[in-house]
């Protein structure tokens, strides 16, 4: 251990030249003394500034600081004892008004007497480290008068029934309150805390707990709502105007808790007033105010949600299944886009388009609408209904806003093939009889589909226009180079690509002669031109415009379909025909012919063949002549129109037939890349990655996924691994 | 429009202080009155402080080199006007004052002690104490 020298330097005393008299710190004292009660006696205008300074300073320098300290403790104590009597003594109102008074006393008297402390409280007090002057005044106020036995629980109790008192109606002096929480929050963030806010909170819940449980007894959803908003602002206000500003959050978390987080369940399946009621209502301004309110709390916006999508499900679920609503198509979708819309002004007017509630929609419509197997051909009728007339003198943009709700509606179906085919036939009427009304439109439409799906998807429908523009050019090629035509019947053709338009089954009609004339050398004409192809009438589609000359010599021109002119032109040879003889000239299918029969005799106002007997079916035995008394308005009579219709049981169980037989295709394809990317797979992983390749255009069956890799397996494009049976392998 | 200090020394002499001067004593500061009488302290001494007070008032930036070398000029007096700057600096409560005038004297209490040592043991060598102490610590 070495030994530290101590060096000891010593300054020459400094001589002070006041007289150390050992009675002066008693005089001193005595001065200050005095002075601290005229202060506190507002008396203060006679003292002298630097005189009192001046002998607090000679107090501290001769070391007689403690002195000095310990007597002003003292003094101020006992002043303090007094004033809390004075306190004690107010009567009522007066008791907070006379804290507050003697309070404002206090902080001014404490400031003079610090100023005239100052040198003891920047030398003597830091160096023994005890409370500077003001810290010592607060806390000395703390002390005797805050904690009071006869003050504390007196103060306490007269602010919360002041508080209470606002919250029943009444005004009170905010002002008053707000010097007092001042002063509470001066003494310290924990005098505030446990003389005022704890308790304060506790109460708070309390008096919340009782009027949420009155209200909700006796008030409906939305009043209720109404009711703790309203609670809600008031304690912000309250807090804005007297209270410490990180009070605002307990006490709303209190208001929250009591009034929402508690009833929130009940308020939610309120009957005739809850949450599905408002939905059903439209009543925005609730439904607003409910999402407001119950963001605050936790869960608050899954409990609405998930209320909001169940209801949805359900009514959608009824919606889809209600015979009624199936019987028409159009209405059926327009049903669902009207649903659609409430909803998606809901969740922007009232629920702040929140995206989680966005989803919950979404979910909802697609599980529904799924439900229904019907729904891909309902939407493609919905379309062309629109195509062919609804959007008749609407405008572009509003033709769009369509179209896009529409395409909103495809997104959900599952079974995206079943609406290709359907929109594919459909498409097909309305072109063939030219009653699209807007080209335009049908090409948005099918670019949509194109974003949405992919070319592949809409690769064939823009086959069918192309098909359309082509037939227009060959027409004029045909008329240009057979001039002697010209005074004939004019004929029209389309020239389909087989790939492109929907398969029909080929057809038996005989034309009538002129008619098969012009045809065969349209025939001649296309095959010279595009040698190697094969040309086959689809007599079930088109269409005649026809002359046609009555009894009385009122002329009409008719507009008929292929098969209707067919039974016409059989007139011009003979007065009565009958079925049997029809069917025979025509050999139109019995079907068909029953069909285009009916439409010509048995429909008013497109009467033009009368019927024996005068029944409504068509029977074997019946005889057709023509209506010599056929009146019309008209000039132009439309008859038969062949319009897409919602198919019949049967022609439904025929497409959906033809919709698996044209997946298991898709299926394989889809299979074999999967399989030639990976060489081995397992069963389950095949099915998988399969349903997710086709998931874009339906919902692939495992069970039909399954036969198509055992007809692979047949076939030698995929074989089993010999140990393992759910193992399998790719066959370059 | 800033106000005028009236500052009075013990022998009754009064100097007449610009606030801005004025503001840097805390005494002053908290007074209540334009007029303080500093005891104790002569008139010779007060001036000075009331010369320091102007030169610090004029320029703010303390950490200016000038003022530097001005108040290095300033507390270079010798050991008995300085204490009795200290205690007119203190009594007023101008920090930055009574902390230059202190840094002096400890300067001047630094200087004093070899000469001081070296004077009162003639045969101490302060080189040789501090080298025996060091390889006692090992070094």
């Amino acid at each position: 251990m070495s030994n530290q020298k101590k060096r000891n330097f010593q300054i020459e005393a400094f001589k002070h030249r006041v007289v150390v008299d050992p009675k002066y710190a008693d005089k001193t004292w005595k001065v200050l003394e005095h002075a601290i009660r005229e202060i506190y006696n507002h008396n203060a205008s006679g003292l002298s500034f630097e005189e009192l300074y001046r002998n607090a300073y000679n107090m501290v320098l001769h070391k007689y600081g403690e002195k000095l300290y310990s007597g002003l403790v003292k003094t101020m104590t006992c002043h303090l004892k007094e004033i809390s009597k004075c306190i004690e003594a107010a009567q009522g109102g007066m008791f907070l008004e006379e804290m507050n008074k003697l309070w404002t006393d206090h902080n001014k008297a404490l400031q003079m007497i610090r100023d005239i402390l100052m040198y003891m409280d920047r030398t003597y007090i830091p160096s023994t480290q005890k409370t500077p002057v003001h810290e010592l005044g607060l806390n000395l106020w703390r002390d005797n008068i805050i904690h009071s036995s006869k003050i504390q629980t007196r103060l306490l109790n007269t602010l919360l029934e002041l508080v209470l008192r606002e919250r029943t109606g009444d005004v009170i002096n905010r002002g008053l309150m707000r010097n007092i929480i001042k002063m509470l929050m001066d003494l310290g963030p924990s005098v505030y805390q446990e003389d005022f806010e704890n308790p304060f909170l506790e109460v708070s819940a309390e008096f919340y707990k009782g009027e949420s449980q009155k209200f909700i007894e006796c008030c409906d959803c939305g009043d209720y709502l109404k009711k703790a908003e309203r609670r809600l602002n008031e304690e912000l206000d309250r807090v804005t105007h007297y209270l410490d500003a990180r009070s605002e959050v307990k006490i709303t978390n209190v208001v929250e808790k009591e009034m929402i987080a508690n009833h929130m369940l009940r308020l939610v399946h309120m009957e005739n007033s809850g949450l599905v009621n408002m939905l059903l209502d439209d009543k925005y301004e609730d439904l607003g105010r409910m999402y407001n309110l119950f963001r605050r709390v936790a869960n608050g916006l899954s409990t609405i949600r998930e209320v909001m999508t169940s209801h949805i499900r359900e009514t959608g679920k009824q919606l889809v299944t209600d015979p009624e609503r199936l019987k028409d198509p159009v209405e059926f979708v327009q049903r669902l886009l009207d649903e659609k819309d409430k909803y998606d002004s809901i969740i922007k007017l009232s629920f702040n388009n929140d995206k989680t509630f966005q989803n919950g929609l979404n979910s909802s419509f697609e599980y529904f609408i799924n439900l229904n197997t019907r729904s891909p051909e309902f939407i493609s009728l919905f379309v062309d209904d629109k195509l062919r007339k609804g959007l008749k003198g609407v405008s572009e943009e509003d033709v769009e806003v369509i179209l896009d709700k529409v395409m909103m509606l495809f997104r959900y179906l599952q079974e995206k093939d079943v609406f290709e085919k359907y929109y594919k036939q459909h498409l097909a009427k309305r072109l063939l009889s030219g009653k699209t009304v807007s080209d335009d439109a049908e090409r948005s439409l099918i670019v949509k589909l194109k974003t949405e799906c992919g070319y592949q998807f809409t690769s064939k429908l823009e086959g069918m226009f192309t098909d359309m523009k082509t037939s227009q050019d060959t027409m004029q090629g045909f008329y240009a180079s057979h001039p002697e035509l010209g005074d004939g019947p004019t004929l029209t053709v389309q020239v389909l690509t087989t790939g492109s338009w929907p398969t029909q089954p080929s057809v038996t009609c005989n034309l009538p002669a002129e008619m098969s004339a012009l045809c065969e050398k349209f025939r001649s004409y296309y095959l010279g031109t595009h040698t190697g192809r094969r040309l086959s009438w689809q007599t079930n589609m088109g269409t005649a415009d026809i002359k046609a000359t009555f009894g009385k010599g009122q002329k009409h021109e008719l507009n008929v379909s292929t098969y209707q002119m067919c039974v016409l032109m059989l007139f011009n040879n003979a007065d009565r025909l009958n079925y049997k003889e029809i069917e025979q000239a025509t050999e139109i299918p019995a079907l068909d012919l029953k069909r285009c029969l009916q439409s010509m005799a048995c429909v008013k106002g497109k009467n033009v063949l009368r019927k024996e007997p005068m029944s409504k079916d068509i029977c074997e035995d019946d005889t057709f002549l023509v209506n010599e008394k056929f009146t019309s308005k008209l000039y132009k009579v439309k008859i038969g129109t062949v319009v897409a219709q919602k198919e019949s049981e049967p022609e439904k169980q025929e497409t959906r037939q033809r919709v698996e037989e044209d997946r298991k295709p898709q299926i394989e394809a889809a299979i074999v890349r999967i399989m030639k990317s990976r060489r081995t797979l397992d069963h389950n992983n095949v099915i998988s990655e399969v349903t997710k390749q086709l998931q874009s255009r339906f919902l692939a069956n495992p069970t039909e996924i399954k036969k198509r890799i055992e007809s692979l397996i047949e076939r030698e494009f995929l074989e089993r691994d010999g140990t393992d049976r759910k193992l399998y392998r790719y066959l370059a | 429009m800033s106000r005028v200090f009236k500052l009075k020394s013990s022998d009754n002499e009064t100097f007449e202080v610009e606030e801005a001067a004025a503001l840097l004593s805390e005494t002053i500061k908290s007074s209540s009155s334009t007029e303080i009488t500093v005891p104790n302290v002569k008139a010779e001494i007060l001036g000075k402080v009331v010369e320091w007070c102007n030169k610090h008032a004029e320029s703010e930036d303390t950490k200016d080199q000038l003022i530097k070398e001005w108040d290095a000029e300033f507390v270079s007096v010798d050991q008995h006007v300085l204490f009795k700057l200290i205690t007119a600096a203190d009594y007023l409560q101008i920090k930055e004052l009574v902390d230059q005038l202190t840094q002096r004297v400890g300067d001047m209490i630094k200087a004093k002690t070899l000469k001081t040592v070296e004077m009162t043991y003639p045969t101490f060598n302060v080189e040789r104490e501090v080298q025996e102490e060091l390889k006692s610590l090992g070094f």
